[in-house]
């Protein structure tokens, strides 16, 4: 017993010395690492990757570079699921370790622009390996501060094969012109005993990717889509009375009729619809290409998926029936606030080449499913969404959602909560557009 | 008599039945080990097709599983014994010094119990990372020190008061010093509460995810939690390895756990004395 | 008498001063820091501020849906500390009386413990969205068919459930911890007197009990006050925001708003909501304790 209780306090004493010896050392090695940097020697970096599902590929990403350029070793620092994601970043922002490169979501790119290198002396260089636009759509207040890697279109997606065995002939998208169109197509396939669609019940689902489209149709200028936000913020837009807002909604109650959940709309497990959809179980999803992440590796999923358009009036030539909302949701930007200039040219270097080199390019591609908004792309994507959404990319039938970039941070839990609840049917439009009125009122105090 | 049999019979039955609804959150887990996450998916309660093992290895394969579970043990071995020998200590003093200093202290401390996390989250991360003690084994177990001392002190300051002070006299009288009566005469009899805090320690700091993704950036410091989140996208979980983690970082503490619960039932019937 | 003094800063320095100075390290000056953010309008991401004395309270304190939240989890703490105490002290008055398998059925309680927050929150998502829903479509259980997390009834009682559940193994720990202490001869002399059962408990055990009840409850108001794992992994704050509790809401405000002082001050009232309930309630029960 006696022994036991020596070794005890053996050990306490000894670890109490070795953290103070400790604590030393870390201040040292601290130095030594930031030295290393502009020695000339070995750099190392950091990448905080928001976009989880791809850690794996992302190390061996790393690793790979690492072969051909051994000076630079780079970390991944993975983050946890939805909100942590955020605090993770600020607590290193804070604890004055910041990643060197971040994989974040341009919001969040924009919201922390001061912590960002500025890289709009290369935009001329991006552009000039860049797909038409989408730099553009990348630069934060005429800044580029993060480069895009992927470029992601949403909409109504189908299961081909469903759609075409419920109406007995082959389905052609382009027939959907207006919202009526919509609605008779519904009620074919309702009639031919297939759950028509299904809308994810999630907040980020209805509140980022479907409401924001009553912003972003405002115009197919972001800045003045930015004066819309801006006056309802100021009270001086009415949205109840604004006609795109109720065109979107209308068609939204509409996809609510024919809902494959409608029994229990809340649920939001995107695993389940992602699968649901991918077997069959539905004919229309409103999604986006990034679903082939989720699905692609699964077993029994059907080969031919497709997307389309929503239409959200009855006059086929309006903005946005004939159009997909595309977007760069993510950017690469390189840490302002405490890496070394040996760091930061390390990290501009490791961008560009996985942009360009053939190896990034088909672990970006084939390995992670991105589509990339790069010229000179040798790697083919497996995802046949992103297919579909690329013919729409190629023809120019976009619609500009650049507007989520300038919104508030909080703006898709809160408003999309509101959608949700107009979705279960606890409050109805009017009860909606309250919601929606004092959230964009409340902005005006910050 | 026979009756009484009868009744302790339907007892056990209904305590069994009770255990296994209480447990079966687990056994659904267990079971779904073996298969695939689209098996998983689409029907929670089928039987596996062919018992794979193949969550398992992607579970230990991709959490570095080996690292991790070093670290883990480090960082909950020497943190555990850090927090309860010296709040053993700091209860002692509280509960045998009555100062005003005293008082006020344990009462701070007490209160600081209902503290969230999150409150001095941002301030300890800005302050240590500033003087640039972040990162290291050091530091994290530094933290799990000032966290866990508050419930350890509080926890076996109620117990100390409890033992009676003539034992503590007898020894002053032989001469005995402040801290060798404490680890000869008081340590002893605090076995129950040593492993009450331990258990409570060691689950805490063996799960914690918090605090070390906070504090542990290098790779080769992190420490299981922070690996089994690997399987957390962003939208989604890959539940089935994920799960298979969960299996492979409970059983070390459940083996701990059963070890200990024993000492506990040992150290209770020794303290019993008081 | 100066060398007794000296003697006694000695003792204060060699018991105290290892934890004292941690905790003080660690819980104190970040806290300090933290309260001086609270009248502020710090900003995370451009790390500017500027000192707004009490404007942070007045807004929450004026603020209904920050007080409504507040309510909401007073109700789920009260739920969870009632079920769980009540279900921890049979459980473990039932697990002290030397049943056969007596640990094995303590290990099996205690089990939900061995796994970190976040963890069992996702487990225990799914089993509320898909599991129990498919398991209520399958046999008809009304009850079940639809997911009890995207109903606002249901999804708290998910939390509380959930919460429950987990403390209660936690709790007849220390429970158990204290009838061992409960001398045997009290026991049997009560039963010898002829104490029925529950008269027994009430009267005998109970009285006997109150320094673990203290420890208990302060354990279950704490922890419960400030859930925030499981609320995050499990109901994420839904259906629809209707689920967020305190620590919950203060995550989102300083995180997601970006508005870093107004949850910390959020934090601040929560913390003293916290202290008054549990201190109150401490200081009852010992006053109690020594009346018996």
């Amino acid at each position: 017993m006696k022994k036991l209780r020596i070794l005890a306090l053996a050990t306490c004493v000894a670890v109490i010395l070795s953290s103070l010896a400790g604590c030393g050392k870390g201040s040292n090695s601290q130095n030594a690492s930031a030295a290393s940097g502009s020695d000339g020697g070995n750099v190392a970096l950091t990448f905080f990757n928001t976009s989880a599902e791809v850690n794996t590929q992302f190390t061996d990403l790393f690793n790979a570079y690492h072969q051909s350029h051994p000076n630079v070793t780079i970390t991944l620092i993975p983050t946890p699921i939805g909100g942590q994601q955020i605090q993770q970043f600020q607590s290193l922002l804070a604890s004055k370790k910041p990643a060197t490169m971040a994989n974040l979501d341009i919001g969040t790119v924009y919201t922390y622009k001061d912590k960002f290198l500025d890289l709009t002396s290369e935009k001329n260089y991006y552009e000039g390996i860049a797909q038409a636009g989408a730099i553009d759509s990348a630069m934060l207040d005429n800044k580029l501060i993060g480069i895009p890697y992927t470029v992601q279109g949403y909409g109504l997606l189908y299961n081909t094969r469903v759609v075409n065995k419920a109406l007995g002939t082959t389905f052609d998208p382009s027939t959907i012109k207006t919202r009526d169109d919509l609605a008779s197509l519904f009620k074919k396939i309702q009639a031919a005993g297939v759950p028509p669609v299904m809308i994810h019940g999630a907040n980020w689902s209805v509140g980022a990717h479907y409401l924001a489209l009553s912003y972003a149709l405002q115009s197919k200028n972001v800045d003045d889509t930015r004066k819309f936000v801006g006056d309802l913020e100021k009270g001086t837009a009415d949205l109840s009375k604004n006609q795109i807002y109720n065109n979107v909604m209308d068609t939204f109650d509409i996809m609510k009729q024919y809902n494959y959940r409608k029994n229990d709309p809340l649920v939001g497990d995107y695993a389940k619809d992602a699968s649901d959809f991918a077997t069959g179980k539905c004919a229309f999803f409103f999604m986006g290409d990034w679903i082939w992440s989720q699905v692609g590796t699964l077993k029994g999923i059907d080969k031919d998926f497709g997307v389309m358009p929503i239409p959200f009036s009855n006059n086929a030539s309006d903005y946005g029936n004939s159009q997909i909302p595309v977007s760069e949701p993510k950017l690469w930007a390189i840490d302002n606030s405490g890496s070394t200039p040996a760091q930061q040219a390390a990290a501009k270097d490791f961008i560009k080449w996985c942009l360009t080199s053939k190896e990034g390019q088909t672990a970006l591609v084939e390995k992670m499913g991105f589509n990339l908004p790069y010229k000179n792309v040798t790697a083919k994507n497996t995802n046949p969404v992103a297919a579909s959404t690329s013919k729409y990319i190629d023809a120019g039938k976009t619609i500009n959602i650049g507007i989520i970039t300038y919104l508030p941070s909080d703006y898709y839990t809160k408003t999309g909560d509101s959608m949700l609840k107009y979705l279960a049917g606890k409050i109805d439009r009017a009860g909606l557009n309250d919601e929606l009125t004092s959230y964009w009122k409340s902005q005006t105090a910050h | 008599m026979r009756s009484s049999k009868v009744t302790h019979a339907i007892g056990m039955f209904a305590l069994s039945l009770l255990l296994l609804v209480f447990l079966s959150p687990f056994l659904i887990t267990i079971l779904n080990t073996f298969k695939s996450t689209q098996e998983f998916v689409e029907n929670p309660f089928s039987l596996p097709t062919q018992f794979n093992f193949d969550n398992y290895f992607k579970a230990i394969d991709e959490m570095s599983f080996a690292t991790g579970f070093v670290n883990s043990l480090i960082i909950t071995l020497v943190g555990v014994v850090i927090v309860v020998i010296f709040s053993a200590m700091t209860a002692y003093l509280f509960a045998r010094f009555t100062w005003k200093i005293n008082k006020v202290l344990f009462f701070v401390m007490t209160a600081s119990m209902a503290i969230p996390f999150q409150v001095v989250m941002i301030p300890l991360v800005t302050i240590y990372g500033t003087v640039g003690f972040i990162d290291s084994r050091e530091s994290l177990l530094f933290m799990y020190f000032g966290f866990g001392c508050s419930l350890a002190v509080f926890t076996f300051h109620g117990f100390i008061k409890g033992i009676p002070f003539a034992l503590e006299e007898a020894a002053s009288i032989d001469g005995s010093g402040r801290v060798r009566t404490f680890f000869q005469i008081i340590l002893p009899l605090l076995k129950p509460v040593v492993s009450t805090i331990t258990v409570l320690d060691v689950l805490w700091m063996w799960n914690d995810y918090l605090l070390p993704s906070l504090i542990l950036q290098s790779p080769e410091l992190r420490t299981l939690p922070l690996s089994t989140y690997n399987f957390f996208s962003s939208y989604s979980v890959d539940f089935t390895p994920l799960m298979a983690g969960l299996i492979l970082t409970m059983l070390p503490v459940l083996v701990l756990y059963l070890f200990l619960q024993k000492y506990i039932i040992k150290g209770l019937a020794a303290g019993a004395v008081k | 008498m100066r060398q007794k003094k000296l003697k006694n800063v000695g003792t204060f320095l060699i018991f105290g001063g290892p934890s004292l100075f941690a905790f003080t390290a660690v819980v104190l000056i970040p806290l300090a820091f933290g309260l001086y953010l609270t009248f502020t309008n710090w900003n995370m991401a451009t790390g500017t501020h500027a000192f707004i004395g009490l404007g942070n309270y007045k807004s929450i304190l004026t603020d209904k849906t920050y007080l409504e939240q507040l309510w909401f989890t007073i109700k789920y703490a009260l739920l969870t500390v009632v079920i769980s105490n009540v279900g921890a002290f049979s459980l473990g008055l039932i697990l002290s009386k030397g049943l056969k398998g007596q640990t094995f059925f303590r290990t099996g309680f205690f089990t939900p413990n061995l796994i970190g927050g976040l963890i069992l929150g996702y487990l225990w998502q799914f089993l509320f969205t898909q599991v129990l829903p498919f398991m209520g479509q399958k046999y008809g259980w009304a009850i079940f068919q639809t997911s009890w997390l995207s109903d606002t009834t249901k999804a708290f009682w998910a939390l509380v459930i959930v919460n429950a559940w987990q403390l209660m193994g936690y709790l007849m720990i220390v429970y158990i911890a204290g009838f061992v202490s409960v001398p045997s001869d009290i026991l049997e002399a009560a039963a010898i007197d002829g104490a029925g059962r529950f008269r027994k408990i009430i009267s005998v055990i109970l009285p006997l009990s109150v320094s673990s009840i203290v420890v208990c409850l302060f354990l279950s108001i704490s922890r419960s006050f400030l859930t925030y794992d499981l609320n995050l992994a499990l109901t994420n704050g839904g259906p629809y925001g209707s689920t967020e509790l305190a620590s919950f809401h203060i995550v989102q405000k300083a995180f997601l708003s970006n508005e870093y002082g107004m949850g910390q001050a959020e934090a601040v009232i929560l913390f003293i909501v916290v202290a008054v309930i549990a201190l109150t309630q401490s200081a009852f029960m010992k006053r109690l304790e020594v009346e018996a």
